[in-house]
């Protein structure tokens, strides 16, 4: 990381709003891209992008030193993401209780239709993975991290990165081939 | 190396092996025609999908929302306008007059049994525990776990939420 921008995030920790506004500016593309590729929806991204912004403003002075800033800001988007997909899948759960369950055969039969005649793009295939395999394949091929730096953001040994990553990537391999045969 | 060494493929192209590894995975490579295909399919599928995630960019105007969603922010009082801190503990305080006003008898007949009753319970109390040890021993033992488990999950929330 360079010099400039460790000044920057400094200055931003004193409070400086316009030292913060050149931070949004950075890393903007960047917090969107893992909001996305995580939820998979525009207007969900950007609403976590935003809220993850409001509350690095927030604990920006309580961050420790400057040269984890960037692994810091992807915590937060990704816990932000996490609580999201949490709550999306209590609301699923929710709405399938009160659903008649012939109601649910069909759309689901409608659903399978809809996956048939559509192109398997990356998305859709990163769609069909675990949330810990789309979040691996994220960190490190998209966000560019290395092993050690997700390991620590994860809290989980540096083998584990490894095993993790090179299922994820096996994973949606399987699931690219899949949907190419399905075409 | 004579078993394929699926669980190094990802590593050897993310250049995280160590100088050992990859080079018995260099000489396996050289070798097994099908774990060198699986080298080059993931690589091209890993080069694919940074791409395609590269070319994905914040909405325009998303910058500006954030600045203005900050400044709002900044600009909303921490805890209460310096009117509404002013005007709640005078709400309240209207609120006791007029109850005291209209039920004031009820109230104090109220107080007053609230009263005996803690004055009673507080003596009955006092009583066993000092006839029987075990039981304020026990007492003071659940009420100190009590203080510590609420004062871990306290600071575990506060811990999450600043994350």
């Amino acid at each position: 990381m360079d010099e400039e921008l460790n000044r920057i995030i400094r200055e931003a920790r004193r409070g400086s709003k316009d030292a913060f506004a050149i931070l949004v500016h950075r890393f903007k593309d960047h917090v969107y891209r893992y909001a996305y590729g995580m939820i998979g929806d525009r207007m969900e991204a950007e609403d976590i992008a935003q809220e993850a912004f409001l509350k690095c403003f927030a604990a920006l002075p309580r961050l420790e030193n400057e040269f984890s800033f960037v692994s810091w800001l992807n915590r937060i988007v990704s816990n932000l993401c996490a609580d999201r997909l949490r709550k999306r899948s209590k609301e699923r759960l929710k709405a399938a209780s009160v659903e008649a369950l012939d109601a649910i055969e069909i759309s689901s039969a409608q659903e399978q239709q809809r996956v048939r005649n559509l192109k398997m793009t990356i998305e859709e295939a990163m769609k069909q993975l675990s949330l810990d395999h789309r979040q691996i394949i994220l960190l490190h091929d998209v966000q560019g991290f290395r092993y050690e730096e997700i390991a620590r953001m994860l809290e989980i040994p540096v083998g584990t990165v490894k095993s993790r990553l090179n299922s994820a990537r096996l994973a949606l391999r399987l699931a690219m081939r899949r949907g190419e045969e399905e075409e | 190396m004579k078993e394929h060494p699926f669980e190094w493929i990802s590593a050897y192209i993310d250049e995280e092996l160590d100088p050992a590894e990859r080079q018995r995975m260099d000489l396996h490579l050289a070798q097994c025609e099908s774990c060198f295909d699986l080298v080059t399919e993931l690589r091209d599928m890993k080069n694919e999908v940074a791409m395609h995630y590269e070319r994905i960019e914040a909405p325009e105007g998303m910058e500006v929302r954030i600045l203005q969603a900050v400044e709002a922010v900044e600009r909303k009082p921490s805890t209460l306008t310096k009117a509404g801190s002013l005007s709640i503990p005078l709400i309240g305080l209207t609120v006791l007059v007029a109850l005291s006003f209209f039920y004031g008898s009820i109230l104090v007949k109220l107080i007053t049994v609230a009263v005996k009753f803690m004055v009673t319970a507080a003596y009955v109390v006092s009583h066993v525990a000092s006839s029987i040890p075990a039981v304020w021993v026990t007492a003071l033992a659940i009420a100190i776990g009590i203080s510590l488990l609420s004062g871990f999950s306290l600071r575990r929330i506060l811990r999450s939420t600043t994350q």
